[in-house]
């Protein structure tokens, strides 16, 4: 007995702060999130009568909802390339020994550090499809407006005004913001095949291409997973950068299920929210969860 | 198979004055091994890496076989190389590993297969093919890394300190291993170490490199009989020569209390009033008459057979040290002076100024001649 | 040879500079429009025509500057409070995760550490709830302790990253050495493990200084409202006039002081944010 104290005691003082913190306002809160997406409390008006997974089935039922469902994969999918393909290539950039690296590192990594808010001001008018009166006629403003003067008229559109892609206009400033970071994970994995591995490919007869093909690229895949999770776990929480760039959060064209259900939250219809809230845990652990299970699984052999 | 040919192949790294390898001449006969040995940045690492292709060369040319490949890409060269830290691909298996470059040239997957079963058999790795090089030993992976050379057959095999990552034991072993298979498979192998017993023992021939340049090429007979310069005769032999600035004298040097004699033809080449005398630690023996150095005991190293004797002297105000081999069964006792001579004709003579050898016929070393300091000698032959 | 390596530089040279335009334009555009007159907001022009201070005016002494100072008053308070105590907590969990075994370590370090996945907004609806019957609704507590949650999860895995790679028996070879436990801890341990601490406190301050989603659920007033929260609740000097210049300076004042950190410190907090996903 004394002994189980004794190994136990010292760890025990120290993370139990954290660990009653952490199970009451967060693990508690989400058993209560539960609880009330299965009451009707659909109104400000308090009311508990439980009712099961009724609230979920006519979420899913909704075609509102399935929209959002819908808007929320496409900006999945659309932020993941978006950030990996630009990470990648900046931090391709970056792996040659070339001089500035410091300093380049930190203008990748600026954007990121730039609160989703205060970037979203200058999004909103970017990505702004209004067209302007102005003496003279009409005016295009943001990005629309860039994209005239330098010639390249035709790629002008409706950014995220548009029901069915719209969304995919909001992946643009998520992009912006973070292939910073994953930049500097392929930096870091970059950084952690050695030289002498190049060398030996070359050696071997690899073309620059076949190098990377067959030598870098299946050393990265980890640090890719990485990303990938990281960023996609992301994308489904992704709430602050939209409202910030589309203010009135009931906007059908950019509805993903965060925004739908701060809608729900302000409308005081807390049962729908709680479920849609639930619904978004559910949907990040599917993600998250199989992750942790196959690192660990890697970790142990 | 081919031969290798460095001709004035210099490497002057961006930014500094000095080359990193200076005006290298080598000529390497096919089917040879060779060894680049000298103390970390002579520049032995340098001219392995131009003749991979892995470093630019500024000037003069490289070739294998009759073509030039100065500045053909490390890929083209048809060579292999075996890393210090083996370079092994992770994420592939043994198998993989030792496949990749016949894969990339686009061999057909059963011939690969053959190959690389074929390697590994010669190597023993026939039970690890499909292990992750993470899950192998040291050895296991040293001979992956050899294998991964071996499969491709190359014209010529590089080695960079293939060794210094295993234990002593396994290195004794897997030093004699690599040096019995590349003649067994007769490809022409340029092999770089910063240990010169791993020199000695492996090279056909050996190039001595100090500060990017070529010091000496050859037998390490020759090496250890005749070295050309103070540097070699320091560097080749283990424990290192003995050298001693002495005074010439009428007739010979003044080694302490007695004279060296030394043909006057041959102290006609120094320069200045003294010359550097050579004198292995095996060919200094005790002048029981006190006639001879007078050397202070500092330490015996008993090794059974034999024993380690290290001393100090002094004179013309400086201090030598002075290591001595002894019969095993009696010792001078440490605290005690001892006196010592050279065993007559064993004896190197150095232009002190120059640093170089005196005379083409120095004593101790009666038939040897300067002639074939930079010819290839046979494949497959030893000099011993 | 030569001709191609001035090539590859120009090539590099043309590349870094679209990079550059990539990255700062957005960020320049906000400096810009802070700086402009809100008749000009909609001239469609990039850079203002006469530079004016008059939107920072507004937020700092002018009709806005109640609603700006007291929530950047709120925010800096807020989030630096919550980063001490964070750091503090996650420094002894991290100890005890480097240090310590302890039966079911990795569960608890597990758990601990999902709550940094979950989405925020999924425990908004009971936190608003709970923190109305107790009284914490658009306190300063009442946006700490969910800032907590935020950050603590991050800070313990950047923590215990730290912690691992210093050599402990530094700790026993200060002993050997002639110090007590206790100099033996001051002298050779917290001089190594100073950097990480730091480097988590910026990662944890940059995190609740972001915060938006607790910042406009938990709060309704001046009382507890922080920046990015207060932004959305601009309006223009009158109903006709856009706010979008006084929110652009606002951004720019509280995008400084995290860029400033962030440039300064970007190798610490590279490392910091990369360890734990970068280790196959």
């Amino acid at each position: 007995m004394f002994k189980k104290v004794k190994t136990w005691g010292p760890a025990l003082a120290l993370i139990s702060p954290t660990l009653v913190l952490l199970a009451v306002f967060v693990y508690a809160l989400i058993a209560e999130n539960v609880r009330i997406s299965m009451t009707n409390q659909h109104t400000a008006r308090p009311s508990s009568d439980f009712v099961g997974m009724e609230n979920y089935f006519r979420l899913f039922g909704d075609a509102d909802f399935q929209h959002a469902l819908r808007n929320l994969l496409l900006l999945t999918v659309v932020f993941l390339a978006g950030t990996l393909i630009f990470g990648f290539l900046w931090a391709w950039i970056l792996e040659r020994p070339a001089f500035g690296e410091g300093f380049f590192r930190s203008v990748y990594l600026f954007p990121m550090a730039v609160s989703f808010i205060a970037s979203g001001v200058v999004w909103r008018w970017l990505l702004s499809s209004l067209q302007t009166d102005q003496s003279g006629g009409e005016r295009t403003t943001g990005l629309n407006r860039l994209l005239d003067s330098v010639g390249l008229g035709f790629l002008q559109n409706s950014w995220w005004s548009d029901p069915n892609w719209g969304i995919a206009a909001i992946a643009v400033p998520a992009i912006w913001q973070l292939s910073g970071y994953v930049m500097a994970l392929f930096l870091a994995g970059f950084r952690g095949i050695p030289e002498e591995l190049r060398e030996a490919a070359r050696i071997d007869g690899c073309s620059e291409w076949k190098l990377y093909r067959y030598v870098i690229f299946p050393q990265l895949s980890p640090v890719m997973l990485s990303a990938v999770i990281i960023i996609g776990h992301m994308s489904l929480k992704l709430f602050d950068l939209i409202r910030a760039i589309v203010p009135d959060a009931n906007t059908y064209d950019i509805q993903v299920p965060a925004t739908m259900m701060w809608v729900k939250y302000i409308g005081s219809d807390y049962a729908d929210s709680a479920a849609i809230g639930t619904i978004m845990l559910v949907l990040v652990a599917l993600v998250v969860v199989p992750y942790l299970v196959y690192t660990s699984r890697q970790e142990k052999r | 198979m081919a031969t290798v040919t460095f001709d004035h192949a210099s490497r002057l790294y961006p930014g500094t004055e000095k080359p990193a390898v200076d005006g290298l001449n080598l000529e390497i006969a096919d089917g040879e091994f060779l060894v680049l040995v000298g103390p970390s940045g002579c520049g032995k690492s340098t001219s392995l890496r131009m003749l991979a292709g892995l470093e630019d060369v500024n000037a003069g040319r490289i070739l294998i076989g009759d073509r030039d490949v100065t500045d053909v890409p490390p890929k083209d060269r048809d060579i292999a190389m075996v890393f210090q830290n083996y370079a092994l691909y992770p994420h592939m298996s043994v198998a993989d590993n030792m496949g990749f470059a016949l894969k990339i040239a686009g061999v057909s997957k059963e011939e690969r297969a053959e190959r690389v079963r074929e390697a590994a058999k010669l190597l023993d790795l026939e039970e690890y093919l499909d292990r992750k090089p993470k899950a192998l030993s040291g050895g296991q992976r040293q001979r992956v890394a050899m294998g991964r050379a071996i499969v491709r057959n190359p014209q010529v095999f590089l080695m960079d300190e293939p060794l210094s990552n295993l234990d002593a034991k396994l290195r004794v072993q897997t030093r004699t291993q690599i040096a019995s298979l590349t003649r067994r498979l007769g490809v022409t192998t340029v092999y770089v170490t910063h240990d010169q017993v791993e020199a000695m023992t492996m090279g056909d021939r050996v190039a001595v490199l100090k500060d990017g340049v070529l010091q000496q090429v050859d037998t390490p007979r020759a090496l250890y009989d005749r070295p050309a310069n103070v540097f070699v005769a320091g560097f080749i032999g283990s424990p290192a020569m003995n050298l001693l600035e002495l005074p010439v004298t009428d007739g010979g040097v003044q080694f302490g209390g007695m004279t060296y004699p030394v043909p006057r033809d041959l102290l006609g080449e120094a320069h200045g009033s003294t010359v550097t005398l050579g004198v292995r630690p095996e060919d200094l023996e005790r002048a029981e008459d006190n006639h001879g150095l007078a050397v202070f005991v500092d330490v015996v190293e008993e090794l059974g057979a034999d024993a380690y004797v290290y001393g100090h002297t002094e004179f013309d105000g400086k201090r030598y040290e002075i290591t001595g081999r002894v019969d095993g069964r009696t010792p001078p006792v440490a605290g005690s002076t001892v006196y010592v001579r050279p065993k007559e004709g064993h004896v190197h003579l150095f232009d002190t100024q120059t640093g170089l050898r005196l005379g083409e016929h120095a004593p101790g070393t009666p038939e040897a001649s300067v002639e074939d300091l930079n010819v290839p000698v046979e494949a497959g032959k030893t000099a011993d | 040879m030569k001709a191609s390596r001035t090539k590859e530089r120009v090539t590099w040279i043309i590349i870094s500079v679209l990079v550059l335009l990539y990255a700062l334009f957005p960020v320049v555009s906000i400096m810009a429009t802070s700086f402009k007159l809100p008749s000009e907001l909609t001239s469609g022009k990039f850079l203002p025509s006469s530079w004016t201070g008059s939107n920072y005016e507004q937020i700092l002494v002018g009709s806005a500057q109640d609603l700006f100072l007291s929530s950047l008053r709120n925010s800096i308070g807020i989030a630096l409070i919550a980063t001490f105590i964070a750091v503090v907590l996650a420094t002894l969990c991290a100890y005890a995760i480097a240090r310590l075994d302890f039966p079911g370590k990795k569960v608890i370090l597990t758990t601990a550490l999902a709550v940094s996945i979950f989405p925020v907004i999924s425990i908004v609806t009971p936190l608003f709830n709970l923190w109305r019957n107790i009284g914490l609704y658009d306190t300063w507590p009442g946006l700490i302790i969910p800032y907590l949650s935020l950050t603590l999860p991050i800070s313990i895995w950047t923590l215990a990253a730290f912690f691992r790679q210093i050599p402990w028996e530094l700790e026993q070879a200060a002993q050997v050495d002639g110090a007590t436990t206790w100099q033996a801890f001051r002298k050779a341990i917290v001089p190594l493990a100073a950097p990480g601490v730091f480097t988590t406190a910026i990662i944890a301050f940059f995190i609740a200084w972001n915060d938006f989603v607790y910042g406009i659920s938990l709060t309704s007033t001046e009382a507890a409202r922080p920046v990015p929260a207060a932004l959305a609740f601009f309006t223009g000097a009158s109903q006709f006039e856009s706010p979008v210049g006084a929110i652009s300076a606002a951004a720019i004042i509280v995008t400084i002081p995290i860029v400033l950190l962030v440039l300064l410190f970007q190798r610490q907090i590279v490392s910091g944010l990369t360890q734990g996903a970068v280790k196959g």
